[in-house]
């Protein structure tokens, strides 16, 4: 089907639009949402769903869905604290666990692809272990992470800032960077949109679909990883309650508004960060204006119903 | 004459920007096969999605046993109407029973719930009627196509349908499925159903029609008794031009074996295949559905290990694990199922061609995309697909036009050998011309072909020579120039 004119333009412009309407919003209604401070906050907050939400693009836009991105957080997270407790340097701390995120997603794409595991089943599966996992070393306590002695702070994870630049924002961004060049221009990035597009197809068009149905979950066990660093260092804690923190969620949820589509095959990573966007703005704005995070809440999921339900206006017409 | 049941009046339909249907008319009365016909995309399906309650029309009005049909219709309001239409891709669910598909949406309470009795009773006395004698409880993707489309008919009748609307209802039967579908058309027509019949096979519409509509490009061409309206008339009405020839002359400059197999055996497939192609010919396969056609050209293709035999490409062994592996040796399938394993359904044009062609156009991680435009460009003018361009989306295009871009990745690609397995599916007469041209053009420049196909026209007017296939075996092969060809094919192909 054709697309109106003015669909046209919501397509293109419509996560935007939302975004920059609520910015006005809080910055009527909220005193003070346009201090440094504060938008260093949504700065700081966006980071964390933008590494989430990156990872989770990929995952759904091959028509899957990662529901282990929190848990492998919170074992990143854990992992690094334990290490730096033990006397390690934090480079390599944050090296190792990241190779320990990152192989949690490529179990997952392992298990994916070639035991034929449901995804769904696989990923929820990967959420317990690794979030058990985080909980049996931590003993069920966070660990506090103390750098004095390293050359490099574990801080520059998440708590310097260059400019009134958060350091957490300069990563996700770099690494956002990288997924939208992978997502544009090379195999990976078609592989996954033709994946989640039409699996058969693209076996038949000669695409290792297992090879990268597991290069994609790795992805997303990446993206986990990079944002357990960045919470571990904001929080000065590794804590295995990351796992509970809703992130799964927030991370579908950003991608969603971005107008990714669960069914697989469509959707763009840039508007993922801006969807990430009009999550945190929301959260920030209404602890501006003093309300509760329970009743944000309430917020956050009727703006993801209502979104998503404009961005069906034409498939309901068409069917 | 037998009375009106159906008037579609000035019907117009649009898409965005593009006429759909542009101010058509259509009538149908009880107890006539009425045929709709035209090329891809001239409308016959929208017509006919229009009338069972898919689409809106933008202006006309539908009149049905005498009231106007109020036009803000639904396929549920249809089917209460009486309209059920029997789609080209089946509408069974699959994991529910029989009994259950025939009765979704229909199902007979009683004040505890569902009274199962009364519908098996109904179901096997509706059945009965239909001629086909199933077992309720098996689930019905478990079932033949063929049984599953007598399903859906089953379904109509016990809705009381006084039209129905056939797309293609034999594009994937059997011969002998295709004369009990005919058998039970004839009969429905006696009970006094209007059915409409859209087809591209135009032996079928001589078999069981009584009148023809033909739509070109949105618009109405002719409605005319049948029996005024030859095989010439037809083709000119759908080409819009006498150019009717539709094969193109043969070359016939065979030269070498390029591609061989030896005593190929997948169990439970077929056994014991060989047979060679040579450049400059192409290579048929007739057969029924189910013969092991199509497994062939998958394993040659890397979907099914062989248990024995080997293929040989210009003498040398082929060791082909998977997919990926023959396209990386330059073989290309374009498959049956362009729904279900042809097309990246959301994606655009582009990226449906370009699919088969990374490992190509991959340099280290990047595409050069420059040169994706480019060769997608080419092809959208070597192959003249109608587009809006090559981001357009690929389901925007007619169903020709996306096999089209099926085969174009493939040559894109500069294949070795292409396996084409019913290339002209669901493809006009217009259209099939193209097809027939283009694959010509192929085996000119040295590529080895193989066309499976179900029509055996088709087979003689394209290939050179053709093998037959029966319940997994090759039982025979033709050179082209065999007397009384399509005879002896069938007489094989059905072991009579």
């Amino acid at each position: 089907m054709t697309a109106s004119k003015g669909r046209i333009f919501y397509n293109k412009y419509g996560t935007y639009i939302i975004l920059v309407a609520l910015i006005v919003f809080f910055a009527i209604a909220g005193d003070g949402f346009f201090t440094v401070g504060n938008l260093t906050n949504v700065l700081r907050s966006a980071a964390v769903y933008i590494l989430f939400g990156c990872g989770m693009t990929f995952v759904m836009i091959s028509g899957r869905i990662d529901l282990s991105i929190a848990s492998i957080a919170a074992l990143v997270g854990c992992s690094a604290a334990l290490l730096i407790q033990g006397g390690m340097g934090v480079i390599p701390a944050s090296v190792i666990s990241i190779i320990i995120g990152t192989a949690c997603g490529f179990i997952n794409g392992v298990c994916i692809a070639k035991l034929k595991v449901p995804f769904f089943i696989m990923t929820a599966g990967m959420m317990y272990a690794a979030a058990g996992i985080a909980l049996v070393i931590t003993h069920e306590t966070s660990i506090g992470i103390s750098s004095a002695g390293s050359k490099v702070p574990f801080a520059f994870w998440g708590q310097k800032t260059v400019g009134i630049l958060p350091s957490q924002f300069i990563i996700a961004i770099i690494f956002f960077v990288i997924c939208l060049y992978i997502m544009r221009n090379t195999k990976m990035g078609r592989y996954t949109y033709a994946i989640g597009s039409n699996e058969k197809t693209a076996r038949l068009s000669g695409v290792n679909v297992d090879w990268y149905t597991i290069l994609i979950f790795t992805m997303s066990g990446l993206a986990s990883a990079l944002a357990g660093l960045v919470l571990a260092s904001r929080l000065g804690t590794g804590s295995p309650n990351i796992s509970d923190g809703g992130y799964n969620i927030m991370a579908i949820a950003a991608a969603a508004i971005g107008g990714t589509s669960l069914s697989g095959g469509e959707g763009k990573i840039g508007k993922t960060v801006v969807g990430a966007f009009v999550i945190c703005v929301i959260t920030t704005g209404l602890d501006i204006m003093g309300v509760q995070s329970s009743a944000q809440k309430i917020v956050i999921g009727i703006v993801l119903i209502a979104v998503v339900a404009v961005d069906m206006i034409d498939k309901r017409k068409s069917e | 004459m037998s009375k009106e049941i159906l008037r579609m009046e000035h019907i117009s339909k649009a898409f965005g920007g593009s006429k759909a249907l542009d101010d058509v008319s259509f009538d149908l009365r009880s107890g006539e096969v009425h045929a709709l016909m035209g090329a891809n995309g001239a409308g016959k399906s929208t017509l006919m999605k229009v009338l069972a309650g898919v689409y809106m029309p933008d202006q006309g009005s539908i009149i049905h046993n005498g009231n106007v049909t109020p036009i803000k219709a639904s396929v549920a309001d249809a089917q209460k109407d009486g309209v059920a239409m029997v789609f080209q891709e089946l509408n069974i669910l699959p994991h529910l029973s029989v009994l259950e598909n025939i009765f979704i949406a229909n199902e007979i309470t009683k004040k505890s719930g569902y009274d199962w009795k009364t519908m098996r009773k109904r179901a096997k006395e509706v059945m009965a009627e239909v001629g086909i004698d199933l077992d309720l409880d098996e689930r019905a993707g478990n079932l033949p196509v063929a049984m599953q489309q007598m399903i859906e008919i089953t379904r109509a009748l016990n809705l009381n349908s006084d039209i129905i609307i056939f797309d293609e209802p034999t594009s994937s039967l059997t011969m002998q499925e295709t004369d009990s579908l005919f058998d039970l058309i004839r009969r429905l027509k006696k009970k006094g159903v209007g059915m409409v019949y859209i087809t591209h096979r135009m032996s079928e519409v001589y078999q069981i029609c009584d009148r023809i509509t033909l739509l070109r490009d949105g618009r109405n061409v002719f409605t005319d008794d049948i029996k005024n309206v030859d095989n010439q008339r037809l083709l000119s009405g759908i080409v819009g031009s006498d150019d009717t020839n539709q094969f193109p002359e043969k070359v016939h400059h065979i030269g070498d074996v390029i591609f061989e197999a030896k005593d190929v055996t997948v169990k439970g497939l077929y056994e014991n295949v060989s047979f060679q192609l040579r450049d400059g010919e192409i290579l048929g396969f007739a057969g029924l559905a189910g013969a092991g056609r199509t497994e062939i050209a998958k394993t040659i293709f890397g979907c099914y290990k062989p248990d024995q035999g080997e293929f040989f490409y210009r003498g040398e062994k082929l060791h082909i694990k998977s997919p990926v592996d023959a396209v990386k040796k330059g073989i290309g399938y374009v498959s049956e199922d362009r729904k279900g394993e042809g097309i990246l359904a959301v994606r655009s044009i582009k990226e449906n061609m370009g699919i088969a062609n990374m490992h190509r156009l991959g340099k280290n991680f990047h595409i050069r995309q420059g040169q994706e435009k480019e060769e997608v460009q080419a092809m959208i003018q070597q192959l003249k697909i109608k587009t809006t361009g090559m981001d357009q989306c690929i389901t925007d295009l007619s169903g020709g036009n996306q096999q089209k871009v099926c085969l174009g990745k493939w040559i894109m690609s500069q294949p070795k050998l292409l396996l084409l397995d019913e290339p002209t599916r669901g493809v006009d007469v217009g259209a099939r011309a193209d097809f027939y041209q283009i694959i010509q053009r192929l085996v000119k420049n040295h590529i080895g072909v193989i066309v499976i196909s179900s029509e055996e026209d088709e087979l003689i007017g394209l290939c050179d020579r053709i093998i037959v296939m029966r319940d997994g075996h090759k039982v025979g092969e033709f050179e082209d120039t065999e007397e009384n060809l399509k005879e002896k094919m069938l007489k094989l192909m059905l072991n009579i």
